[in-house]
């Protein structure tokens, strides 16, 4: 079942510090890449956060747990979003 | 960096920074006379000895400042040495200032040369690889350590980036940055032993996760605002059979943080002075 609470601090944390500094690094990237290489990074992205799976001690559906068994690393995805819109926002091509 | 660049307001902050710490640390070992706690280990194996009999993390936990002094001093005498024997250009020797750097050849592959699937797939592994390790320092709260491991697999997308892209390395890390967040990392892992060395007196007591304080002959009381700031951020819920318990690692993840700073700015730069030099019209050209 999926469960919103109990939400703590210790599970959004890590989403929040994982995007400011995908952001950070995301603004020394130097790339001219189309799209679809961008869409694929997503994906890889989803794909590798549902293999990392969430720490076990998250249990809301914002620290990425969905049922036993499934679960996202919401980091992983929050630091890769992070990247991207540092690259978009102050990286270059 | 020049010496000058040391003048002014930032030379003032370097130096009050290093006067707390130098301080601060000083005034702990001396205090270590007869004052050393037992730390968390003997709890660990008690409770953990059939689950996970792992003395390295019952060490990591016990002495996690000095694990991370030690890496971090290690991967810095790195960087030094790197810069001094390839850079050349950090120590400026009078007899050798007016020789021209030794030419280096261009890094830079075609990427036409390059294995499509690795043309198509190597940005992308970059940039996962550097938001698996940010990963790994974020899960630091649930695991023993992170800091270092985040700093080596960002280090290894930058060069991936390196020896496959060249100069075009989509991780383009500038020098100043990596000095800028290097510098960032040491100065956040060394000032955060600074709210516990002046409630407690010990350099770097964890005041959000707070274990001594309730045991008899512990020096001091850690305010509740403390706990809030440095222990509610990374406080989680242990949903277990005896019913619902709650735990925060404290200040680790922060300092893990610093640590990953640290570790990326130091490998970062040795990579960088392999492959650029310590020069300023090299990196300009790139």
């Amino acid at each position: 079942m999926v469960m919103l609470f109990p939400m703590m601090g210790g599970e959004i944390t890590p989403i929040v510090v994982g995007f400011a500094i995908g952001f950070l690094f995301g603004t020394q990237v130097y790339s001219n890449v189309s799209r679809r290489t961008v869409v694929m990074i997503i994906c890889l992205c989803i794909v590798g956060a549902s293999l990392f799976q969430a720490p076990v001690f998250t249990w809301s559906l914002i620290g990425g747990y969905i049922t036993d068994g499934l679960s996202f690393a919401a980091p992983f995805i929050s630091a890769t979003i992070g990247i991207l819109l540092g690259w978009a926002v102050r990286g270059g091509k | 960096m020049e010496m000058k660049e040391l003048r002014g307001s930032r030379g003032v902050l370097a130096a009050v920074a290093l006067l707390i710490i130098f301080i601060g640390v000083t005034v702990a070992f001396v205090q270590l006379n007869g004052n050393v706690a037992r730390g968390i280990s003997p709890e660990y194996n008690r409770l953990a000895h059939l689950q996970q009999p792992n003395s390295l993390s019952a060490w990591v936990y016990d002495w996690r400042g000095f694990d991370t002094l030690i890496e971090t001093g290690v991967i810095y005498v790195g960087a030094v040495v790197s810069v001094l024997v390839i850079g050349r250009g950090l120590v400026r020797m009078k007899q050798v200032e007016g020789e021209e750097p030794v030419p280096q050849t261009s890094l830079d592959l075609k990427i036409g040369s390059v294995n499509a699937i690795l043309k198509y797939f190597i940005f992308p592994l970059v940039i996962l690889l550097a938001a698996y390790g940010i990963l790994i320092v974020t899960g630091a709260a649930t695991s023993g350590g992170g800091g270092f491991q985040c700093g080596v697999v960002v280090a290894s997308a930058y060069l991936i980036g390196a020896v496959f892209f060249g100069k075009k390395n989509p991780l383009n890390f500038r020098r100043k940055f990596l000095i800028a967040i290097g510098s960032f990392g040491w100065a956040l892992y060394a000032l955060l032993g600074l709210p516990g060395y002046l409630v407690t007196g010990y350099w770097q007591y964890n005041v959000g996760t707070d274990l001594w304080s309730s045991i008899a002959g512990f020096p001091a009381q850690i305010p509740s605002i403390l706990h809030t700031i440095f222990g509610d951020p990374y406080r989680l819920a242990l949903v277990l059979k005896g019913g619902t318990f709650y735990s925060t690692a404290g200040i680790v993840p922060l300092i893990n943080i610093g640590e990953a700073f640290n570790v990326i700015g130091a490998i970062c730069l040795i990579f960088l002075v392999f492959i650029y030099g310590w020069s300023d019209t090299e990196e300009a050209k790139a």
